[in-house]
């Protein structure tokens, strides 16, 4: 029953989020001088502290970067860490480390209200690959009869991998600075990784104990204005705008 | 632009409240927790022959203990068609003593050979021995036969061994 409630609960909030999602696409207005420049967006993952918070045994860390390339094109790059500790002793004890790197793009869904304009709604992409050590300190099996059995396992290198699909967004909320969130499917493309013990916890990826994972991650980033991309006009459709608003000042300015 | 300031700052307090929506998605996962079945046991059934057919029979105020622990009974004088006997997990031989108490029963002796392989179950309940029964030797005096029938031993209670008296 508990978990029915817990259900509902947690699919309620995801449509909270989803129409909090839609509020905050109100297009924005051009608020921003800076947005003529352009450069490497640096983020840090707030979700991690919940997570840790929620489930004391995972620590977690996750710095992102990317940089436009093109109108609605971005690349991006997610690195960071993890640490697992589970203490269910006698029965199961295990300790696991490692780094991880993802790299892929983001592509930006929505219509550009003028050509700098760096919110974004997106849909990116990304590979990810881990590189951890995960070792059984002590297990036991319990058997009153014979005898328990006692044994461990010794550190053991993994590189687990996996793919990733994002729907997120990011908004400009002060200048260069952003906040936004976004929604993680991930797929475990080695799946038979670590016999006879699967990582509990990859890091980057979650929980292991499924092939595929959801997730939601919340960012808050800054860009640090380095250059001034060739931005073709994202629509013809601006360029259009564009000018007649121009044409109008000029002729207010004339008389 | 104090309407733009107000602005601002609603759409900061919107983003803090998104937040904390998507803190409450995280739930506590509770990994001690162990809802899988970790006993491997072997199964025996008991079997009578009538007229050529065999039948399912229970037989009567069984005494059981295994070899190296006659201290320590798993039946005492009960009666069962079936019973569940652990294996020893430390070794590859476990043998088993039943005797059903009837004045004229003489009791047997039975010896199950095996391989081991450790599985993991879950990080609540850890490891079990799965088991790969190779031979089953027996002495046979209340003992007519006896057949080997599911040689694997897993978590679901499945008849390994059928004996017929």
């Amino acid at each position: 029953m508990r978990s029915i409630f817990k259900y509902i609960i947690s699919r309620i909030s995801y449509l909270l989020l989803l129409i909090i999602m839609a509020s905050a696409l109100t297009p924005s207005s051009a608020q921003f001088k800076s947005d003529d420049k352009y450069g490497l967006r640096l983020g840090i993952d707030l979700s991690r502290i919940p997570v840790h918070y929620f489930n004391l045994y995972r620590t977690d860390f996750e710095i992102q970067a990317d940089a436009r390339v093109d109108s609605d094109l971005y690349i991006a790059a997610d690195a960071g860490w993890n640490k697992t500790h589970l203490d269910n002793k006698p029965v199961f004890e295990y300790n696991s480390n490692g780094v991880y790197l993802k790299a892929g793009v983001d592509y930006n869904l929505i219509k550009l209200q003028f050509p700098q304009e760096a919110n974004m709604v997106y849909a990116g992409f990304r590979y990810g690959i881990a590189r951890m050590t995960r070792s059984i300190p002590q297990y036991q099996i319990n058997d009153p009869y014979w005898g328990n059995v006692n044994g461990s396992f010794s550190s053991k290198a993994l590189m687990p991998q996996w793919g990733e699909l994002i729907l997120g967004m990011k908004a400009e909320v002060l200048n260069n600075f952003f906040m936004g969130w976004a929604l993680h499917l991930r797929i475990l493309t080695t799946q038979n990784i670590g016999n006879p013990v699967r990582p509990y916890i990859i890091p980057g990826f979650g929980n292991a104990t499924k092939n595929s994972v959801f997730d939601v991650s919340y960012t808050i980033s800054y860009r640090i204005p380095m250059w001034k991309p060739k931005l073709k006009p994202p629509r013809e459709k601006h360029k259009a705008e564009k000018k007649t608003e121009e044409g109008k000042v000029s002729n207010d300015k004339k008389p | 632009m104090r309407e733009e300031i107000f602005c601002m700052n609603r759409k900061i307090l919107l983003y803090i409240f998104c937040f904390l929506i998507t803190c409450s998605l995280f739930s506590c996962e509770n990994y001690k927790d162990c809802n899988s079945p970790v006993q491997t046991s072997l199964g025996i059934g008991f079997f009578q022959m009538v007229n050529g057919t065999s039948r399912d029979s229970t037989l009567p105020a069984l005494t059981m203990y295994g070899i190296g622990r006659a201290d320590s009974l798993l039946a005492d004088s009960a009666s069962y068609s079936s019973i569940y006997l652990p294996l020893n997990q430390n070794v590859d031989t476990t043998a088993f003593f039943i005797q059903p108490n009837s004045p004229s029963a003489i009791g047997d002796t039975i010896t199950i050979k095996y391989k081991r392989s450790l599985q993991f179950v879950s990080s609540g309940c850890g490891f079990t021995t799965f088991f790969n029964i190779d031979t089953v030797y027996s002495t046979y005096h209340f003992i007519d036969s006896l057949s080997l029938t599911t040689k694997n031993i897993v978590t679901s209670n499945a008849i390994n061994i059928q004996i017929y008296y």
